[in-house]
């Protein structure tokens, strides 16, 4: 969720008139740069060489609780967990050490729409890298032990997602939100179902989840591409597909509905949500722009207006996550408990102004505001590798290098039609309020 | 697994192949006004990060003003002499510039990042906020409210909270206990003239050291001196009178909070940055409670369950520090967690030469892999510089930390973990 969020942030837009030489030249750059390369098996591998002694290397797998059901939510996080927790040719944990102890950076993370894992290596150390992760995802083990200690540490982690309001809160708004699509349920997944998950459960979920066909590796830093594809195929050349996938995009069907609940937070959390557009819809690109002129930023609308000259909150911002289906477009602002119906009604007639349109100023501060986001958050090989994966789990890698062109395409009038098409149903609103005696 | 082992052992030499932190293109100078400036000229990307700081923090505050280095410093952007808080923002939104402040206890900063072909505006805005702040009385009262409403909101998060009771057990009597946001009656006590005479204090050229890197031209440096070469020296009389922090027996403190998860920190104390131990706490560190292979992620960690958020760190400090162990568990095992904590020190003087190593590499590989962004480079620069290592130091550490043996790990735990503080945040579900 957080990469979502992140991206969602940094997702970025050229400004048409300001298109300079440097700027040129790096989405030229780019687009000439990335290959993609698609094993028999079904297998995608995407690189990108960038000669600065760093390689990163992430395994994304095109599963997250999306694929999940109220039976077994969770999974995908609770493999993600097991995943390093030994092979036959690696004991628990041990990938983690060879990785930190050549100076390396490794890591998983699960989301509603994928899964991933990756190492930051300097260059010398690719193999241990390629080796270890490749390795760790198509030979877990799943020693029974390791699956009951793991289950604990699980637990653990949702019950201190459940001491933040913020995890809280939009796990709330997606449950109202969501009729029965699996953005529903929490990524995390709850403590009873965690506890009822057996060996076989996940055995089954890996084996029919974790095939090539659902898998993406990406490369990005200082190798040969033709040399890196030739090590990588030599994993897969007695790895055939098990099963065919059809990971075909579920319609979300959305209710509007308001929860208010006491809780033992201090302050006031108000969550705001609409459904918005799915990665492939043209109007994500619009969505963008709406999402930073309202709620991005010191000059926000929505900053500007509602915390700093009216004084209804404390902090306020929108955030729109670009996902396989529909995501949602959210408000969330941290309030006094008094102002909670004001400041509703303000943001309310906010998106009433949205759908009025914005200037011509505002579409061009944002497209600045986004482009220069955008270079600044691909400073490093790990920052790309992520933005390449991501898009390419959810739909093409070719939406990363095509944004900017995607976004510079974006008038005034696509900025109204499109706040007026997803913007002018009734959200969902949640409400934490804090209990007259908290402690 | 023969070439793996060989190349562990090849590790810290390899990876300083993947640096670019050479310093090579690292120039130190002294404006005449007394401000220090680094320059660190990269042509990767076009952007240049500058990183302004001030030998301020909650360090250099008292119970009754705590607080107010963030407050003054927040109130930079929100409106100067030139421009109001809104358009102050417009104007840094419309270039894309980043532009933040940060405060903590030994040091203050005022960043920008920007693409460089708007280092001209951008450098304008910057200045103008820290030049001409308006420290207007309706901004100052805003900035109040939402500080006053960010210090309830810590207490939402469990891990802060915990943190915030820590810090005022370990450093009894000490300003490290003070929060950087402040206390709510601190904060309503604070009147604009404090803020005022704070800030004269603070804006003065020998406490300020402003870092570059990037993509930046010899006229881009002329005109940020030309613009920061006003700025006087402040004779500040005052002395900033400190005791020494004392842990002269163990510290126990329990607080039962309506959450689902209990929190632990059981704290040391340990020496400053200035400090020759430093280097190998830096190293305890990494062995103890850094990343997946430390002693607590996988003793703890993995093979007990007992929690799903382990580890420890070992702030930098002009002061004396703390290193302090964490972990998030349930109600049931904290006695468990403290036992295996304090007997992962006990073991720690049984640490191996391969251990030592892979720390070492860890630190090192972690060093890199964190100084490849711009404004990160800018900000170690500029950071060793004013906490009076120097800028040079940046390299220096990776070889104080290849020179720290097994014996020098067993010398500071006999050394400093004697008596420790203990802070659990129990939860009452």
């Amino acid at each position: 969720m957080k990469r979502i969020i992140l991206l969602c942030f940094s997702i970025v837009m050229l400004f048409s008139n300001c298109a300079t030489i440097t700027e040129k030249r790096y989405i030229s750059e780019r687009e000439e740069v990335v290959k993609k390369i698609t094993l028999t098996n079904g297998l995608t591998i995407i690189a990108r060489e960038i000669p600065n002694n760093i390689v990163s290397i992430q395994i994304w797998f095109k599963v997250g609780s999306r694929n999940e059901s109220d039976k077994n939510n969770g999974i995908s996080h609770f493999i993600e967990h097991l995943v390093f927790k030994g092979t036959k040719k690696r004991g628990v944990n041990q990938l983690s050490k060879e990785i930190e102890s050549v100076g390396g950076k490794i890591n998983g993370a699960t989301s509603k729409d994928y899964t991933f894992y990756y190492a930051t290596v300097a260059k010398d150390f690719i193999d241990i890298a390629i080796d270890g992760l490749i390795d760790s995802v198509l030979n877990p083990v799943f020693n029974n032990e390791e699956i009951e200690r793991e289950r604990k540490v699980v637990i653990e982690e949702i019950l201190r997602q459940d001491d933040n309001p913020y995890s809280c809160l939009f796990n709330l708004l997606n449950d109202i939100s969501y009729v029965n699509h699996p953005y529903k349920m929490p990524v995390i997944g709850k403590k009873e179902i965690i506890e009822s998950l057996t060996r076989e459960d996940i055995v089954s979920y890996y084996n029919k989840f974790y095939v090539p066909e659902n898998m993406i590796i990406v490369i990005v830093g200082d190798f040969n591409t033709e040399e890196i594809v030739k090590k990588i195929k030599k994993y897969f050349s007695m790895k055939s597909s098990k099963s065919h996938l059809l990971n075909i995009n579920m319609k979300a069907e959305f209710n509007s509905c308001k929860i208010e609940k006491e809780t033992s937070f201090k302050k006031c959390y108000l969550a705001v949500g609409w459904l918005a557009p799915t990665v492939d819809n043209e109007d994500t690109y619009a969505m963008d722009v709406i999402t930073t002129v309202l709620g991005q930023g010191r000059s926000s609308r929505l900053y500007r207006e509602l915390k700093e000259k009216q004084q209804l909150c404390y902090s306020i911002e929108s955030s729109y996550g670009t996902m396989k289906d529909e995501g949602l477009f959210k408000i969330f602002a941290i309030l006094d408990e008094k102002n909670n119906i004001l400041l509703q009604e303000k943001i309310m007639e906010e998106i009433n102004k949205m759908k009025e349109g914005i200037t011509l100023n505002e579409l061009n501060k944002v497209k600045t505001m986004i482009e220069n986001s955008y270079i600044f958050d691909h400073e490093t090989n790990e920052s790309i590798a992520s933005s390449l994966g991501y898009y390419e789990a959810i739909s093409s890698y070719k939406l990363e290098l095509s944004y900017l062109d995607n976004i510079k395409k974006i008038t005034l009038d696509d900025v109204k039609r499109v706040a007026n098409k997803y913007l002018s149903s009734k959200p969902s609103i949640v409400v934490f309020k804090p209990k007259k005696e908290s402690f | 697994m023969r070439l793996y082992k060989k190349k562990i052992l090849l590790g810290i030499t390899i990876f300083i192949l993947i640096s670019n932190v050479t310093l090579a293109n690292v120039i130190k100078e002294k404006l005449e006004n007394g401000i220090t400036l680094i320059l660190n000229e990269e042509r990767v990307f076009p952007i240049i990060a500058i990183t302004v700081f001030f030998k301020t923090g909650s360090l250099y505050e008292t119970e009754k003003n705590n607080g107010i280095t963030n407050l003054t410093f927040e109130l930079l952007l929100k409106g100067t002499k030139n421009f109001n808080s809104d358009k102050f923002a417009e104007e840094i939104e419309s270039i894309g510039a980043l532009i933040d402040v940060d405060t903590t206890s030994d040091y203050t900063t005022v960043s920008l990042v920007c693409i460089k072909k708007y280092i001209n505006k951008a450098l304008e805005l910057l200045v103008d906020a820290i030049k001409n702040p308006s420290f207007s009385e309706d901004e100052i009262d805003k900035q109040k409210k939402m500080i006053i409403s960010n210090i309830e909101s810590r207490d939402d998060n469990v891990f802060e909270f915990a943190l915030k009771n820590f810090k005022e057990l370990m450093y009894e009597g000490h300003p490290y206990k003070f929060d950087s946001l402040g206390e709510v009656t601190s904060i309503l006590n604070i009147k604009r003239q404090d803020i005022v005479d704070y800030y004269k204090k603070c804006l003065s050229a020998d406490k300020i050291v402003i870092s570059v890197s990037g993509d930046f031209l010899k006229e881009d440096i002329i005109i940020l001196k030309k613009k920061f070469e006003d700025i006087n020296f402040f004779n500040d009389n005052t002395s900033l009178n400190i005791n020494d922090i004392k842990l002269n027996s163990n510290k126990e403190k329990v607080i039962i909070k309506e959450k689902k998860q209990s929190i632990i920190l059981l704290g040391f104390l340990a020496p400053s940055i200035l400090d020759k131990d430093y280097p190998a706490f830096k190293v305890l560190n990494a062995i103890m409670g850094s990343g997946m292979s430390s002693k607590l992620f996988n003793n703890l960690r993995e093979k007990e369950g007992l929690a799903y958020e382990i580890g420890s760190f070992f702030p930098s400090r002009i002061n004396k520090s703390s290193f302090v162990f964490y972990a998030g568990t349930s109600k049931e095992n904290i006695d468990k967690v403290k036992e295996g904590i304090l007997n992962e020190i006990k073991k720690g003087i049984e640490i191996t030469e391969d251990d030592l190593q892979k720390a070492k590499n860890y630190i090192i590989g972690n060093f890199y892999l964190d100084h490849q962004t711009n404004i990160r480079k800018s900000w170690y620069y500029g950071w060793y510089e004013l906490l009076g290592k120097g800028y040079e130091y940046d390299k220096e550490y990776i070889e104080d930390v290849k020179k720290v043996r097994v014996s020098d790990i067993n010398r500071i735990i006999n050394e400093y973990f004697k008596n420790y503080a203990l802070l659990v945040v129990e939860n009452s579900n």
